[in-house]
């Protein structure tokens, strides 16, 4: 007996979707297809060097400086486009590591089950329940300031969260009737994992990860407001809206508003493209439209 | 299961939860560069007296020993000494605990208030008008960073129109008698108007803050709380016996779909706890989150670990008074 496939794709399943989830997956990776050039082309496309100093200080934005100039001469927006960078780089690095330690030890509670799943499930409920951002907080001030050290700590406050969703998500497979059926059906492993397993899990990792940048890039800024995050001169966003900050009451409005611009874009686009991304890939979702 | 054995079962199990955070915390404070003699007494602090402090400290035996010593005290509400402050950890933490108390629950209230009902609407005209335009707008107002919603607060309001103060809790001259501390609390008690006007006046930009960063969360969840009750069978039953809509999802929608939302009232709360760091920070609020960063910032750490366990304490609390609220209500969640 043949197996029947269900055949779907990434564009079978775009053209499938409502309008709104259009939109929200075309707009959301606008902005992302943005930021990526910001990260990649960074160096390249910066209008001055983030870096260098002129007399011209904290002027509002001109034609010189479209959105105006520090406290020390430097260009806000280079330094902003050469700061994505470090914003969205870490948090990437952090939502992937912190997506594989979720994957290895989620998958095998989940999988295994019994005594490991209950003690595994205990420490995660523990870390899940308590407020991420201040365990984070903690992290950073234990590891210390620096690229790495930041990034760690966000993937660490990231892991129960990651936990919780991959060992749901591995229960929930398990339990499904399909694979039992598929085996019955005389389907080898292989197959099982390639044309079951792995969408299913491939769907709901593409939202867990673009989720993660928007909260990832959250965090990282947060932490660089709180100046624990990446030290200055490193033009990383929540550092650069800290050091604005102090010149917030002179009426220096754009060393604020701007910095909180760009994450606010990063996380507008990460939010818009996961709530697309999750009505067009995944399967329950997408039977409730 | 009875509810007197599950009531049981949950307080049993909010013990392992607040001591694996205690644990995990110790444990980091070890790692925690810094000698906490010197953060006490300084750099120049004659070396023949630091070995007998530790000593007098018991900073010199076995970690495990000190571990056991820490959870002994803590069992016995003892949070230890404050390095920099040089008092009991916990007689700073009730000096200032009622300031992110207020700032947290008021902004909790607020962000009910605006985004339950928008929720339910949003529910009841689903894929309508409404349920676009909110949709679109809370995604929107998700992707704000709280800290920058914050400034741009303290730019609007305080620096151009100057309708609100954009830091501290009180003006100068704010002279209240101390009951509950508590300022919105006190003032009514004491019948102070001006009192009360001022601590809302005060209140106002960090409450809106923290509200904003939770409305769009909240009513999202009472969306789809409501949405799966309005999709069940008992509802389409009350419609077919004719039922005005309001009187469906007034008492058969509302009841029902309200529970879980009470659970994502309280998830928020957690969450928001973290917010309230940054809030504190921004508008320059004495409070738990402002003490946790000048802890963090100075190595304080016995201070550092009694701010985690008062943190875990609530936290906990609140998760396991939900819970137990949600077994009350509905029969299935005991079984």
């Amino acid at each position: 007996m043949s197996v029947k496939k269900t055949g779907y794709t990434f564009i079978s399943l775009f053209k499938a979707a409502s309008l709104s989830t259009k939109l929200n997956v075309i707009v959301g990776s606008f902005f992302t297809l943005i930021l990526l050039i910001f990260v990649i082309m960074g160096p390249y496309i910066t209008p001055r060097d983030p870096y260098e100093f002129t007399d011209n200080i904290l002027s509002p934005p001109s034609s010189t400086n479209l959105l105006g100039t520090d406290n020390l001469g430097r260009d806000l927006l280079s330094r902003l486009i050469y700061g994505s960078r470090y914003s969205l780089g870490i948090s990437l690095v952090a939502v992937g590591l912190s997506l594989l330690i979720g994957l290895i030890l989620g998958s095998s509670s989940g999988f295994f089950g019994g005594t490991i799943d209950r003690i595994m499930m205990l420490i995660m409920d523990a870390l899940y329940v308590f407020p991420s951002f201040i365990y984070m907080l903690i992290l950073v001030v234990v590891l210390g300031p620096g690229m790495w050290q930041t990034t760690l700590a966000i993937s660490i406050g990231r892991i129960p969260y990651n936990f919780r969703l991959i060992r749901s998500l591995t229960i929930s497979i398990k339990e499904r009737g399909f694979i039992e059926a598929e085996r019955v059906v005389g389907a080898d492993n292989w197959y099982i994992i390639r044309r079951h397993i792995m969408p299913y899990y491939l769907s709901i990792l593409f939202v867990a990860i673009s989720l993660g940048m928007a909260s990832g890039t959250l965090a990282i800024s947060g932490l660089g407001f709180l100046g624990l995050g990446i030290p200055p001169p490193t033009p990383e966003w929540g550092t650069e809206l800290s050091s604005g900050r102090n010149f917030l009451l002179g009426g220096h409005w754009w060393l604020v508003v701007f910095p909180g611009f760009f994450v606010m874009i990063a996380m507008l686009g990460f939010n818009l493209l996961s709530e697309g991304l999750d009505a067009m890939l995944n399967p329950t979702v997408r039977r409730l439209k | 299961m009875k509810l007197r054995y599950y009531i049981t079962y949950r307080l049993v199990m909010a013990i392992p939860t607040i001591f694996l955070l205690l644990t995990s915390v110790f444990f980091l404070m070890q790692v925690l560069p810094g000698d906490p003699i010197v953060i006490m007494y300084g750099e120049k602090f004659p070396t023949v007296y630091v070995e007998q402090i530790r000593h007098n400290l018991g900073l010199d035996r076995p970690i495990y020993e000190q571990y056991l010593t820490y959870l002994g005290k803590l069992v016995r509400g003892d949070l230890g000494v404050s390095l920099v402050y040089k008092i009991p950890v916990i007689v700073k933490i009730k000096q200032v605990y009622p300031v992110t108390l207020e700032v947290a629950i008021t902004g909790l209230l607020l962000a009910s208030i605006i985004g339950v009902p928008l929720g339910i609407i949003a529910a009841v005209r689903r894929d309508g008008l409404f349920d676009q335009v909110s949709r679109i707008l809370m995604l929107y107002i998700h992707s704000n960073p709280g800290f920058w919603i914050a400034l741009l607060f303290q730019l609007f309001f305080g620096f151009w129109l100057g309708w609100f103060p954009i830091s501290g809790r009180s003006p100068p001259s704010f002279d209240l008698v101390k009951i509950t501390g508590l300022h919105i609390i006190d003032s009514i008690l004491a019948l102070d108007y001006w009192s009360f006007r001022e601590t809302l006046r005060y209140l106002f930009l960090p409450c809106l803050t923290i509200a904003i960063t939770s409305i769009p969360t909240l009513s999202r969840l009472t969306r789809a709380a409501m949405l799966n009750v309005l999709g069940e069978d008992y509802m389409v039953t009350a419609k077919a016996k004719g039922i005005p809509e309001n009187v469906i999802i007034y008492k058969h929608g509302m009841r029902n779909g309200l529970l879980p939302v009470i659970t994502s009232i309280g998830g928020t709360f957690t969450w928001l706890l973290g917010g309230t760091v940054i809030a504190e920070k921004i508008f320059a609020l004495p409070g738990l989150g402002s003490l946790l960063m000048d802890s963090l910032l100075g190595r304080d750490f016995t201070m550092i670990q009694g701010i985690v366990a008062i943190y875990a304490v609530i936290v906990v609390t609140m998760n396991t008074m939900i819970d137990l609220f949600y077994a009350l209500a509905d029969p299935r969640v005991r079984y």
